[in-house]
């Protein structure tokens, strides 16, 4: 018998799994975001963006979600959360993947 | 009965891939203050490799161990190759040059390190990146089975254990298709881009990976000597690209063509 205990805890597993993600979510780093600050300024202050950015959609979503007390709904939403997490860690993947292959691969057939 | 694979998997702290190097003021080194530091991309393949012999079979994989030769940040590469899956980790402490850096190791100096290490930790597969992706070497690996008289097959792109007989097989992607090797233990396998896609790590793995086994040696204590036989007199960035131009008519064209000597 699943309790809501036991979901509860899911759910805040879920939460932390995706909210450690997307600490890389990226952002448009090629805009000079404020012009006077230097380049490591403006790295730290895109990363936190890209970050910000994602958390607030992260929490959103989940705060929508919290009244559900069905546990099937409840199951249900963690389903797609698991799809998001697989589908941004294949994102980074990807991102990695490309820039290895472009910098030592590029005139591979 | 053939033993199993004790598997040692040399890892790099790098300059992350999404991060453009920049030269320092002196124009001697590339500038890692404040700069983000990750797994190299290749050695995280590798890892991930060793983590898959693993689950493939139950009893085929004894031990996973990582190495790194670095200064004491490195230990949080390590940290993030344990949570990937493997067992334990050393760490080969530089000792630092002054208060920012240690020494950068040449490719021999790390494989005479590697070496040692091996000899001591009794492993007889060694899995590790073909280069790491800042100083673009490709030398290490080869070096190593030079100096252990092992075996190896760099660049993989596919690995196999036979358990009964403990044959290994690479294939490796060369000009116009594929290589196949196989070789019996031991071993050392450079890995490719395309062997393997490293998983992502779980919030889980990261706090279990806190507590494996990790410990430090010196280079000292594995009886190398790593001094620079090399001296780096000078870094430059490449030539930045400039602009094209317009031109009014195709007389202007030919005109500049001429001048470029192209026709």
């Amino acid at each position: 018998m699943v309790t809501g205990e036991d979901m509860r805890f899911k759910v805040i597993r879920q939460y932390k799994q995706l909210l450690f993600m997307g600490r890389e979510y990226p952002y448009a780093v090629s805009i000079q975001l404020s012009a006077r600050s230097s380049v490591l300024a403006n790295r730290i202050l895109a990363f936190s963006r890209g970050y910000r950015y994602f958390r607030e959609n992260l929490h959103a979503g989940f705060k929508k979600n919290a009244g559900l007390t069905n546990v099937k709904e409840i199951e249900q939403k963690l389903k797609f959360a698991e799809y998001i997490e697989r589908e941004l860690a294949a994102l980074y993947y990807v991102r990695k993947y490309r820039a290895v292959k472009q910098r030592y691969y590029e005139n591979d057939n | 009965m053939p033993p199993r694979l004790n598997i040692v998997v040399p890892v790099k702290r790098v300059i992350d891939f999404a991060i453009k190097p920049r030269i320092n003021a002196s124009k001697n080194a590339i500038e890692t203050n404040g700069v983000k530091f990750s797994l190299n991309p290749f050695c995280e393949i590798a890892v991930e490799e060793a983590v898959r012999l693993r689950e493939s079979s139950k009893d085929l994989v004894e031990s996973i161990t990582l190495v790194s030769a670095g200064s004491a940040k490195a230990q949080d590469t390590l940290r993030s190759g344990l949570a990937l899956g493997a067992d334990k980790a050393t760490l080969i402490e530089i000792p630092a040059i002054d208060d920012s850096k240690s020494l950068e190791l040449e490719p021999l100096a790390v494989a005479k390190l590697l070496k040692a290490f091996v000899k001591k930790s009794n492993a007889n597969l060694v899995i590790m990146g073909k280069q790491a992706i800042d100083d673009d070497s490709n030398q290490t690996g080869q070096m190593l089975a030079g100096l252990l008289n092992w075996s190896q097959a760099t660049n993989a792109s596919k690995v196999t254990v036979d358990e009964a007989s403990g044959v290994v097989t690479v294939s490796r992607e060369v000009d116009g298709g594929t290589e196949t090797l196989s070789a019996p233990l031991p071993l050392v396998i450079t890995t490719d881009l395309r062997l393997n896609t490293p998983r992502y790590t779980k919030l889980q793995d990261i706090m279990k990976a806190k507590k494996k086994k990790t410990e430090k040696v010196s280079p000292e204590d594995l009886g190398v000597d790593i001094s620079s036989r090399l001296e780096i007199l000078s870094l430059s960035e490449p030539p930045k690209r400039t602009g094209g131009g317009k031109v009014d008519s195709v007389d202007a064209l030919i005109g500049k063509l001429k001048e470029l000597g192209a026709i």
